[in-house]
C-alpha cells in the first residue's frame, strides 16, 4: 500500500502505521511536525484503547464466532445443494467411478473427524430434558457413539456432539466432577476462561477429552446459556450440586439449561494398552 | 518465482480479531458515529471475515479488506436510516419530527444518496478519510480512473448545489 505522506495522513494510512509499525520514515516525521495528524493519531489511539479495555471487546468476539459457525453450517446445505447437482450433470461413467470411490472411503473407516456409524443409540439426556447430547468416544481404532448403558475406560477420547433444544441459547460448558471430587473444565481448557460458542448443528466440538486413571465415575456437567459464563461459576455450581446430580438452571444470575452425563469408568479398557493413561484431561486440539 | 501464502483458519481469524477489531470499531465509528450501531457493523465485518476466511490472507492485505466492508456495511446502515426517514416522513406529515443534524450535513447526505454504493465508499474514504486517489484505489479494488469518475460526479453534483467551488464546503462537511 503507498500511502501519502506530504500531505495529511489518511486515517488507513494511520491505521497501517500504528498497527503494522513504522514503513515509511516520512510518515512519522509527518506526524511529528503536523499537530492536526497527530491529534487525529492520538484520538484513533484512544478509540481503539477504550474499545479494547471494554469488555465487550471479548464477548463480541464469542459473538462473531458463534454467528460465524452458524453461517458456516447454514451455508453448507446450499453447497452441497450445487455439489449434487454438479454431480447429477456427468457422465453415468464418472457417476460410476464416484460411487466406487464413495465405497472404499466408507470402507477405510471413520475417525473422530467424522460422524461415527450409529451402531448404538447414543447416549443422550433422559426424556424431557434440556440437554440432549451425544458423546463420540474413539478407543482403539474405533469411534463409536457411546450407548446410555456403557462405560468409558482410562486412555478413551471423548468428544461432545450437543443438540440444543432451544434456539437462544449460543454457549457451552462442559466439565467433570472425577470420584475424589476434582473437578476440571473441559470446555473452555483453561481454568480462567468462558463458555465456548456452540459449534454448528450436528458438529462436535472441537477437539477430545482424554480420560485419565482418576478412580471412581466420570461426572461431566453441561451448561448451555445465551451468555458466556466464567468458569469460576460453573466450577461452583458443579461441585455444589454434583452429589445429587441437580441440574441448576440459573448460574451466576443468569439463565441456564444444564444437565449431568454420569459416566460409569472401568479400571482399564477392553482391549487397548492402558498401563500409561494420558495424563492430560483438557480437550486436545 | 510463484509462492504460497498462508490462508487464514479460525484461530486466525480470532487474531485478526484482537489485531484489527479496535481499528475496525473506530473505522465504524467514524462513518457512523454512534458506538452500538459502531459495535455491530464490527461484528458483522468479522462475522464476514469468519465466513471468508479460507480466502482471505493475513497482514495488511486484510486491512483494506475490513476498511472496504466495514466502510460498505455502514453505508448500508445509513441507507437504512435515510428509508426509515423518507418513509416517516410520509407517515408523519401531521408532527414533524425535528431532524437531528443540521442542513449541512442533510446536503452532504443527499449529495451521497444520489451516487451508487461504489462511488459512496470512495467518496468517504476520499473526503471523511483523507486517503489519497491511490489509497481509496486500491481499497475499493478499483482504478485510479474509477476513483477520479466516481469524486467527479460527486463534485458535479456538488457544484450544482453551491457554486462554483463546493470543495471545502465538501472537505469541511465531512470533517
Amino acid at each position: 500500500m503507498t500511502v501519502q505522506t506530504t500531505a495529511c495522513l489518511s486515517s488507513f494510512a494511520m491505521d497501517d502505521r500504528a498497527l503494522h509499525g513504522p514503513i515509511d520514515d516520512a510518515v512519522d516525521r509527518h506526524l511529528e511536525e503536523c499537530r492536526r495528524c497527530r491529534a487525529r493519531f492520538e484520538e484513533r489511539a484512544r478509540v481503539v484503547a477504550a474499545f479494547e479495555a471494554d469488555g465487550l471487546a471479548t464477548t463480541s468476539w464469542v459473538r462473531i464466532a458463534a454467528a460465524g459457525h452458524a453461517s458456516v453450517a447454514r451455508a453448507r446445505p446450499q453447497r452441497q445443494a450445487r455439489a449434487r447437482r454438479w454431480w447429477l450433470g456427468l457422465s453415468g461413467v464418472l457417476a460410476g467411478a464416484a460411487a466406487a470411490a464413495a465405497l472404499l472411503v466408507t470402507a477405510a473407516g471413520g475417525d473422530l473427524g467424522r460422524a461415527p456409524a450409529p451402531d448404538m443409540a447414543p447416549y443422550a439426556a433422559p426424556k424431557g430434558a434440556a440437554l440432549p447430547i451425544e458423546v463420540l468416544c474413539r478407543r482403539g481404532d474405533r469411534t463409536f457413539v457411546l450407548a446410555a448403558d456403557q462405560s468409558v475406560a482410562p486412555g478413551d477420547r471423548l468428544r461432545f456432539r450437543p443438540h440444543p433444544l432451544r434456539p437462544d441459547v449460543a454457549f457451552i460448558q462442559i466439565g467433570s466432577v472425577d470420584g475424589r471430587g476434582v473437578y476440571s473444565s473441559f470446555y473452555p481448557a483453561a481454568d480462567r476462561g468462558e463458555s465456548v460458542p456452540l459449534p454448528p448443528a450436528g458438529q462436535a466440538l472441537e477437539g477430545a477429552i482424554a480420560l485419565d486413571a482418576a478412580p471412581g465415575p466420570e461426572r461431566v456437567f453441561v451448561v448451555l446459556s445465551e451468555r458466556p459464563l466464567p468458569v469460576s461459576e460453573v466450577r461452583r455450581a458443579a461441585l455444589a450440586s454434583a452429589a445429587r446430580l441437580a441440574k441448576p438452571d440459573q448460574i451466576g444470575g443468569a439463565p441456564v439449561s444444564s444437565d449431568w452425563l454420569a459416566l460409569r469408568k472401568e479400571p482399564a479398557a477392553t482391549g487397548t494398552t492402558a498401563a500409561e493413561p494420558p495424563p492430560a484431561r483438557p480437550p486436545s486440539r | 518465482m510463484c509462492t504460497t501464502r498462508e490462508r487464514m483458519d479460525e484461530s486466525a481469524v480470532a487474531a485478526a480479531y484482537r489485531t484489527y477489531g479496535g481499528a475496525v470499531y473506530a473505522r465504524c465509528l467514524r462513518v457512523l458515529r454512534d458506538p452500538d450501531r459502531a459495535r455491530d457493523v464490527m461484528q458483522e465485518v468479522f462475522i464476514r471475515c469468519f465466513d471468508r476466511r479460507s480466502t482471505l490472507r493475513p497482514g495488511r492485505e486484510l486491512l483494506g479488506w475490513l476498511y472496504r466492508v466495514g466502510t460498505n456495511l455502514s453505508l448500508n446502515c445509513l441507507r437504512d436510516d435515510e428509508r426509515r426517514r423518507r418513509a416517516d416522513r410520509v407517515t408523519t406529515t401531521a408532527h414533524p419530527t425535528v431532524e437531528p443534524d443540521g442542513p449541512a450535513a442533510r446536503l452532504l447526505r443527499d449529495l451521497l444518496t444520489e451516487l451508487d454504493e461504489r462511488a459512496q465508499a470512495i467518496v468517504i474514504y476520499v473526503y471523511l478519510d483523507g486517503m489519497t486517489h491511490a489509497e481509496a484505489a486500491e481499497v475499493a479494488q478499483v482504478t485510479d480512473r474509477t476513483v477520479r469518475n466516481c469524486l467527479a460526479r460527486f463534485q458535479e453534483r456538488g457544484r450544482l448545489r453551491l457554486g462554483n467551488d463546493p470543495e471545502p464546503f465538501l472537505r469541511g462537511g465531512f470533517g
